[in-house]
């Protein structure tokens, strides 16, 4: 009888999750029609929101590659004093509160600031700008290719880099022809894991790009917008949009895995 | 060429791996460092290719000081203890890396893996990936590597210490005949007595940061230096020995098997262990000597 009633509970508490989860999905899907969305989509604020979103989470994820897998194999590889203090600055990002680095990065790179000044006297302004935007997405979404890519080099057969060694390749030679292509998996996961936090970010975008029609609004921006203006219809547009978005990625997020494991 | 360590020195967290080791190995040699499992056999061969930099002393390949170059600079082969083939590469791909980084042209790519794809037996699987070969193939496709870009020094970290007894003796074999024919200085290292006796010219013996003992391996058999520790020897078989001086807790032996041409006094421990078969002869087990 104590057994009968421990899996009704089990099971009765996964059903509220599953509700938790699922109702609200199903009320942002049901609240619209179809020639409702057509419209939205055919506005040029949203239209331009989309835009936006891609092309700047698009940048951060090549960004990402470029800072990302440097730092990655210097992780992976080396042994150096204050090792772990890079280690612990890979991991703040993703426990920060995202407002909390969308205000620093705003007093940094404000007019207020030297380092602000200094830019904005070299005609670059960062703040309420799509640079901006991608600066504050690149802080929050870069320790996920960091750490995925990291872990992909940490888990390569050191003798295997050593044998291309001692055949005659370089260093960077290696690193091209043997650590890339071995860690290239987990270069793929972060690199979906990154594009799919850099479309989602909203805190340290809004802090530091604004909410500007046409210039630095973004989906996640523009939802929170049209929300609160009385423009539900809008937000839902944008925010279906986003969700087929990242269904899309974690879905060929599973599929890898899958097929890794397989 | 010969290779040279003079005065190396290498510890870990200060704890002394190698302690001012000095080792020639002459041309064409077939040299087997013998030793304990972390007796620092395989220090000294990353040594030696450049992996790893001493904290003191010097490396020559014939007479030239190359303790300054990295390893893609020293022209050595080398085959891991774990074959570290590359998992990405096809088999005939993993052979021909080294020449391809030499600018080698294609057809004579092509030519000088095939002859060793037919030298190792392994033509059928040239287009395969290592995770499909069974052990004895990784390990040729690993000594193929090694050698297809002629070094001038071959090291060998246990090569065969995941082969079964069978397929082990034919690798040997093989090793043997193609060292032989190619001539090139080998460093071989393992901890198996009888692998070192069928195989080495010389056999020396690293134990304790040291070369202890360095001999033709007739010598070795014959006269085993006073503290020779063996501890590290494996016994995998009955052994026919005759002890020769015994007490509750150690038996000082001789071996007269035949995969052993030569008596060999070892140390037993854990003499209660020992069973006794017949008159003079000693079962023992793996791990007990
Ligand atoms: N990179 C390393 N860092 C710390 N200790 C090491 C390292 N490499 C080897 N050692 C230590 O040095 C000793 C000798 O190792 P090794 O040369 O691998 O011995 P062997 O090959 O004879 O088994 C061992 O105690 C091992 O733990
Ligand atoms: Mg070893």
């Amino acid at each position: 009888m104590k057994n009968f009633f421990f899996e009704i509970s089990i099971l009765f508490i996964t059903a509220v999750f599953v509700c938790l989860i699922v109702l609200p999905m199903f009320a942002l899907f049901t609240t619209t029609s179809f020639e409702e969305l057509i419209y939205q989509f055919r506005s040029p604020v949203i239209l331009s929101a989309i835009v936006i979103s891609l092309e700047t989470s698009l940048i951060v994820v090549f960004l990402s590659l470029c800072l990302g897998i440097p730092v990655a194999y210097l992780l992976a590889m080396k042994d150096f004093r204050g090792k772990e203090i890079i280690d612990t600055l890979v991991d703040l990002p993703v426990s920060m509160p995202p407002l909390v680095a969308g205000l620093a990065l705003l007093i940094l790179l404000g007019g207020n600031s030297k380092f602000g000044n200094l830019l904005s006297s070299h005609g670059v302004d960062l703040i309420f700008s799509k640079k901006g935007i991608i600066i504050a997405q690149l802080f929050v979404s870069i320790p996920f290719l960091i750490k995925s890519t990291k872990d992909a080099f940490a888990s390569i057969n050191k003798n295997v880099i050593n044998a291309s060694l001692t055949l005659g390749a370089s260093k960077f030679h290696t690193f091209k022809t043997v650590l890339l292509p071995l860690a290239k998996n987990g270069i793929y996961t972060g690199m979906i894991m990154t594009w799919s936090r850099a479309l989602g970010e909203f805190g340290a975008t809004s802090m530091v790009a604004g909410c500007i029609p046409f210039r630095t609004e973004t989906m996640t921006v523009a939802i929170y917008q049209n929300a609160m203006t009385g423009e539900p219809a809008a937000s839902i547009a944008v925010a279906l949009l986003l969700l087929v978005f990242s269904f899309t990625l974690l879905l060929i997020f599973k599929l890898r895995i899958k097929v890794q494991a397989g | 060429m010969s290779i040279e360590l003079k005065g190396i020195s290498k510890s870990y967290n200060g704890r002394t791996v190698l302690k001012n080791l000095n080792l020639k190995i002459n041309q064409g040699e077939f040299h087997v460092l013998l030793g304990p499992s972390g007796g620092g056999k395989t220090t000294t061969l990353s040594v030696m290719a450049g992996l790893v930099k001493p904290d003191r002393g010097s490396v020559f390949i014939g007479n030239k000081d190359v303790s300054n170059l990295s390893p893609d600079k020293r022209r050595i082969g080398y085959v891991f203890q774990d074959h570290a083939l590359f998992p990405h590469l096809t088999v005939f791909e993993n052979i021909a890396y080294g020449l391809r980084l030499r600018k080698v042209k294609k057809q004579e790519i092509k030519h000088r893996v095939d002859y060793y794809l037919e030298r190792i037996n392994i033509t059928n699987e040239k287009n395969k990936f290592p995770r499909h070969l069974s052990g004895g193939q990784k390990q040729r496709v690993a000594l193929a590597r090694a050698l297809v870009i002629k070094p001038d020094v071959l090291l060998m970290d246990e090569p065969m210490s995941s082969l079964d007894v069978m397929t082990k003796e034919i690798v040997q074999e093989e090793l043997k005949s193609i060292q032989q024919k190619t001539g090139v200085t080998t460093i071989y290292v393992t901890h198996d007595h009888n692998e070192a006796g069928f195989l080495g010219d010389r056999i020396s013996v690293l134990d304790n940061g040291k070369v202890n003992q360095i001999d033709s391996s007739f010598e070795l058999f014959q006269n085993p230096g006073t503290e020779f520790r063996t501890s590290f020897v494996e016994v995998k078989n009955i052994l026919d020995v005759s002890p020769v001086k015994t007490n509750s807790y150690e038996a000082t032996v001789l071996i007269n098997n035949d995969g052993l041409k030569y008596p060999v006094k070892i140390r037993v421990k854990k003499y209660p262990d020992v069973e006794r078969e017949k008159e003079g002869n000693l079962k023992l087990k793996r791990g007990q000597v």
